[in-house]
């Protein structure tokens, strides 16, 4: 964890989906350091307010370069 | 939604693949982009398949929030875009606080897109923004420029800090002749310091897009010249003519020539 806290600039790309963000945004608040983040997320409309919410966390991120890419519904018959 | 209000963030680059659940997506970012209270740099992408007006006017509502922006970049990739829908857009953003920096795009399936009445939104937008110094206008596919464009030019000269213009064009045909309204108007030949002109996989005639080159030379503090022509089909009897004319500027005391060219093998 102490390496960790050195890192600037971190880029996550593919999450498929909030929760899997949230357990990253756990870890990005304690990286100190961290200054640029680039996010490529699937996520849905009602998700996508508890997204935003995770960023009063982040203390010294001054760069956040977001791809949102609205999750497709699928209905049961078609899975 | 209530959020905690963020101090640290500078810069947001917001990238929406909007083709489901558009209205929900925009409203939430909108409301989502209002606690950066610091925020000097925001650029959105917005892609879908059609825009509805709405939501689009809380997102512009939340951009004139922002109290330090600085520079905005918004480029629609909306493939039916209606020039009324855009027009309303740009006409919410006539309120914008002063910027440095200004980046409009737009690629639409709708050829009539930049009709006169979106450019006269267009251009009081611009107008309004006195203290701009760098202006980047970006026309995708067949939302393109038309013959209009030349009245509207002028209205745009008291721009008295602009120092960086780039205008890029997209897609099929289109008449290279538009470039000279930019090169030829004295307001901007005096002001200048940076200009780029941008044809990315785009038909064109040779012998317009030299012409429209040529009053470069009239401009008085021009220091750069980004040319970028990626696959780009110039069409001419007179293959030497664009090497001749690039010869004839890089001639030019103090002028950098940038050139990215890929050109169109047929």
């Amino acid at each position: 964890m102490a390496g960790l806290k050195k890192i600037v600039s971190l880029s996550i790309s593919e999450l498929c989906c909030y929760d899997q963000y949230f357990e990253y945004a756990k870890t990005l608040k304690n990286l100190v350091s961290l200054e640029k983040v680039v996010l490529d997320v699937h996520t849905k409309s009602s998700e996508l307010q508890n997204f935003f919410e995770t960023f009063s966390g982040f203390p010294n991120i001054r760069d956040i370069s977001l791809s949102l890419c609205m999750k497709i519904m699928v209905s049961a018959y078609q899975e | 939604m209530n959020l905690t209000p963020n101090f640290s963030l500078q810069k947001l680059n917001l990238r929406m693949n909007c083709r489901h659940g558009f209205e929900g997506m925009i409203k939430v970012t909108s409301q989502g982009i209002t606690q950066f209270k610091n925020l000097t740099q925001l650029k959105i992408t917005i892609s879908s398949l059609k825009l509805e007006l709405s939501p689009m006017k809380d997102l512009c509502t939340a951009i004139k929030s922002l109290d330090t922006l600085n520079n905005l970049d918004l480029f629609l990739i909306v493939r039916e875009l209606l020039s009324d829908q855009y027009s309303t857009i740009l006409s919410q953003l006539k309120t914008l606080k002063p910027l440095s920096r200004l980046s409009l795009g737009i690629d639409s399936n709708f050829r009539d897109i930049i009709n006169e009445s979106a450019l006269v939104e267009l251009y009081s937008l611009i107008q309004a923004q006195t203290h701009l110094r760098k202006l980047h206008l970006s026309f995708y596919n067949n939302a393109k420029p038309d013959q209009n464009f030349k009245n509207l030019i002028p209205s745009t000269s008291n721009l008295l800090n602009l120092e960086e213009l780039t205008i890029e064009i997209y897609g099929s045909k289109f008449d290279s002749l538009i470039f000279s309204f930019f090169t030829e108007a004295p307001w901007l030949q005096d002001r200048l310091l940076i200009l780029g002109l941008r044809t990315i996989y785009t038909t064109t005639k040779l012998e317009d897009y030299c012409a429209a080159l040529s009053p470069i030379h009239n401009f008085k503090k021009l220091k750069t010249l980004n040319l970028a022509c990626i696959g780009t089909k110039f069409e001419s009897e007179n293959s030497y003519l664009l090497k001749d004319t690039l010869s004839s500027l890089k001639k030019i005391s103090g002028l950098n020539i940038n050139i990215k060219e890929s050109f169109y093998d047929w």
